[in-house]
C-alpha cells in the first residue's frame, strides 16, 4: 500500500516537470550574449522556446504575457498613474484601478515584477515596445511584497537594469505598474 | 504617506506595528540591527563599485 502511494506520488511529481518542461515555467532572462561559456546566454533557457514571440499587445492598453499568463498595463501614464508615490498609496491605486475595462488590477509582487525584466537590455531593462517607460528610470517600481528582514520596506525594482532593491513604505515613492491575473 | 490605519509603537524594547485587520508585527532590536548590518556592507559594496569605476573613467580622461 505504501508503496503504491510513493510510486502515484513520484508519478504525479514526473507529470507535473513534464507539464513544466513542455508547457511553461521560468521566463527567459533575455539575455543572448556568450561572455563565459555556460553562462546565461549559453544556454538562454526558460520560455518562450525558440525564439518565440512573448507578448502580446492587445491595443487596448494592456499587454499579456504568454508566459506567465499575466495582464500588464503597457503604459502606467494612461491610466493616471504616472508620478511615483507611497507604497500604502500604490497598493490603494491598483486596487481601485478601473482600466481597460477591468477593476481587477493589483500591485504586482516582486516575481511577477521580475519576470518582465530583459536582461539584454538597460536604462530600462524592458521590451519598450510592450512596458511603455517612465522618463525616470532610476526610480524603482513598487512590488507589493514586503521585506520580511524589515517590514518598513517593500521589495522595489529599478527599471534601469533590473535591480531588486528595498524601498521605505512610508518614506521613498516609486512608480506603479499594475497587473492583472494570474495564478492564486 | 502611510496609511493613517496603520499604526506604530514602540515597547519593551520592540517596534510594534499594527496593520488594519488587526495583525501585529514587531521587529526586535536584533532585527533592526541585523538589517541596518546588511545595508552598512551594501554600502561598502557600491563604494568599491563606484571606486572601480572612477579608476575606468580616469584612464578614459583625454
Amino acid at each position: 500500500m505504501q508503496l503504491h502511494l510513493k510510486h502515484r506520488k513520484a508519478s504525479r511529481i514526473i507529470k507535473r516537470v513534464t507539464e513544466i518542461n513542455t508547457e511553461g515555467g521560468l521566463p527567459k532572462t533575455g539575455q543572448t550574449m556568450i561572455y563565459q561559456p555556460g553562462d546565461d546566454g549559453s544556454y538562454q533557457m526558460g520560455y518562450p522556446l525558440g525564439g518565440g514571440q512573448r507578448f502580446i499587445d492587445n491595443g487596448d492598453g494592456t499587454v499579456i504575457d504568454t508566459v506567465t499568463g499575466l495582464m500588464w498595463i503597457k503604459d502606467p501614464t494612461q491610466a493616471g498613474l504616472g508620478s511615483p508615490m507611497y507604497w500604502y498609496d500604490a497598493i490603494n491605486a491598483c486596487e481601485n484601478l478601473d482600466f481597460a475595462g477591468h477593476d481587477d488590477w493589483r500591485l504586482p509582487n516582486i516575481n511577477e515584477l521580475m519576470s518582465i525584466v530583459d536582461h539584454s537590455r538597460y536604462n530600462p531593462a524592458f521590451d519598450t515596445f510592450y512596458f511603455t517607460p517612465f522618463p525616470d528610470t532610476w526610480t524603482p517600481y513598487w512590488s507589493s511584497t514586503t521585506n520580511a528582514s524589515w517590514i518598513d520596506g517593500a521589495w522595489a525594482l529599478y527599471p534601469y537594469d533590473g535591480y531588486k532593491t528595498t524601498w521605505g513604505k512610508p518614506w521613498d515613492m516609486c512608480f506603479v505598474r499594475p497587473v492583472r491575473g494570474g495564478q492564486s | 504617506m502611510p496609511s493613517d490605519k496603520v499604526t506604530v509603537e514602540f515597547k519593551d524594547g520592540k517596534k510594534i506595528t499594527k496593520y488594519p485587520g488587526g495583525k501585529v508585527e514587531e521587529q526586535t532590536k536584533n532585527d533592526l540591527e541585523r538589517y541596518k548590518q546588511f545595508l552598512i556592507r551594501e554600502k561598502q559594496r557600491i563604494d568599491r563599485h563606484i571606486s572601480l569605476i572612477d579608476d575606468d573613467l580616469a584612464k578614459m580622461a583625454v
